[in-house]
């Protein structure tokens, strides 16, 4: 069951969550050398930022030592999180730096199966994409570009509005909204094309 | 053939849909509602679309959960990374260019101040007048302009400057007060004070 932590705003519709009072309390402790804060940061958190790295890489030793490395990161530029925004939208937005640079190592890329690097999928994948199509995200990562799958599972997975998915993304929100777009139209007459 | 335009229904339902889409559920109300509240095509293609983002939803929770112990690892794995604050350490490249260059702003000092006596030794110059020395500062033997420790000891650079500076500002100051400032009243031979001369007060 993935943990998706309740939001102050339910399902977002467009808008900026606002950032929870006791994240910005337990950052201040950490910050203040309170190891315990930090701890309590890292689980409530490292289940949705493993989940999204897996959602990327599709290996589970690489989306774990991606999320180790995103909370190193984070614990060691805890000083430059804005308090006003929701700490998750920071720790995606290192996640996802660090699966880019992941990435960017061409051994790295060979690791990727081939439906998650957004290639067409062969006649075997293919059948095999219909007996797992009973979960949308894997058909989502059949039939969309790895860009917009991204996307759609920052704006419905992970429940970010579109301002917050854009600035996770790198993306403008206009970018964000044009992705959903597409990928819902895909999904919606993904028979087709699976 | 029938053109694209043809069907004007079919037009404004693909516009709504994507200006609707593209707006978002926030301005849902706004814009295309007549529309959709008319168009069964429109209903069905915004339940169907909504239908999806909550499956979308509801699948991502069927996701698998983190490994076990993943709490564990990246927390020691931060205690790893985490090193404690040394203090800082002076490199020995850093002392020795340090040196070098403290020998030499003591050796430009003390070159300074062989040069600032020659007039003096050669007191036929006169006063103002250009001296030339007859060697050149590099025919002079290194050893010479080299400082001792004693004279370092006895010709504090600093206690120099200082009381150079100090000296400049006692004369800056005895110049402005002789030349601006009343002199004190001087008595005269009836008894009544005027004011003297400021120069002459000393």
């Amino acid at each position: 069951m993935f943990p998706s932590a309740p939001r102050a705003n339910g399902p977002s519709t467009g808008g900026p969550t606002a950032p929870s009072c006791d994240e910005a309390k337990l950052v201040q402790a950490t910050l203040a050398g309170d190891r315990q804060s930090f701890t309590a940061i890292v689980q409530s958190h490292s289940r949705r930022v493993y989940n999204f790295l897996y959602q990327l890489t599709r290996h589970c030793q690489d989306a774990e030592d991606l999320t180790q490395q995103t909370f190193i990161k984070a614990y060691h530029h805890l000083a430059r999180f804005d308090l006003q925004r929701p700490l998750i939208n920071w720790l995606l937005t290192i996640a996802r730096n660090a699966a880019l640079n992941h990435f960017r190592s061409a051994r790295k890329w060979t690791e990727i199966p081939l439906d998650a690097a957004g290639s067409e999928p062969s006649p075997a994948s293919t059948a095999e994409s219909r007996d797992r199509a009973a979960n949308l995200w894997d058909r989502a990562r059949a039939v969309l570009s790895p860009r917009e799958f991204e996307v759609l599972w920052l704006r419905f997975a992970e429940d970010l509005s579109t301002e917050e998915t854009a600035q996770v993304a790198g993306l403008t929100q206009t970018h964000v909204k044009v992705l959903v777009y597409r990928a819902r139209q895909a999904l919606l007459k993904g028979e087709d094309r699976i | 053939m029938k053109p694209a335009n043809s069907d004007p229904t079919r037009w404004s339902c693909r516009l709504v849909r994507t200006w609707r889409s593209m707006l978002g559920k926030a301005d849902e109300n706004a814009l295309g509602s007549r529309h959709v509240a008319s168009c069964a095509d429109c209903q069905r293609f915004f339940a169907a679309a909504t239908g999806l983002e909550a499956a979308l939803r509801r699948d991502a929770r069927q996701n698998p959960f983190a490994p076990a112990g993943l709490d564990e690892r990246i927390l020691r794995e931060i205690d790893r990374s985490a090193q404690p604050v040394r203090p800082r350490h002076v490199r020995p490249a850093m002392l020795a260019i340090a040196g070098a260059a403290a020998a030499a702003a003591v050796a430009f000092g003390l070159w300074q101040k062989t040069n600032s006596s020659v007039p003096e030794e050669n007191g036929a110059a006169g006063h103002g007048a250009v001296v030339v020395r007859d060697e050149p500062t590099t025919s002079q033997p290194w050893t010479a302009l080299k400082p001792s420790v004693d004279a370092l000891m006895r010709q504090d650079p600093l206690r120099t400057e200082v009381d150079s500076v100090y000296a400049d500002a006692r004369s800056a100051v005895h110049f402005l007060a002789l030349n601006f400032l009343p002199a004190p009243a001087v008595p005269s031979h009836d008894g009544k004070t005027s004011p003297g001369n400021p120069a002459a007060g000393g």
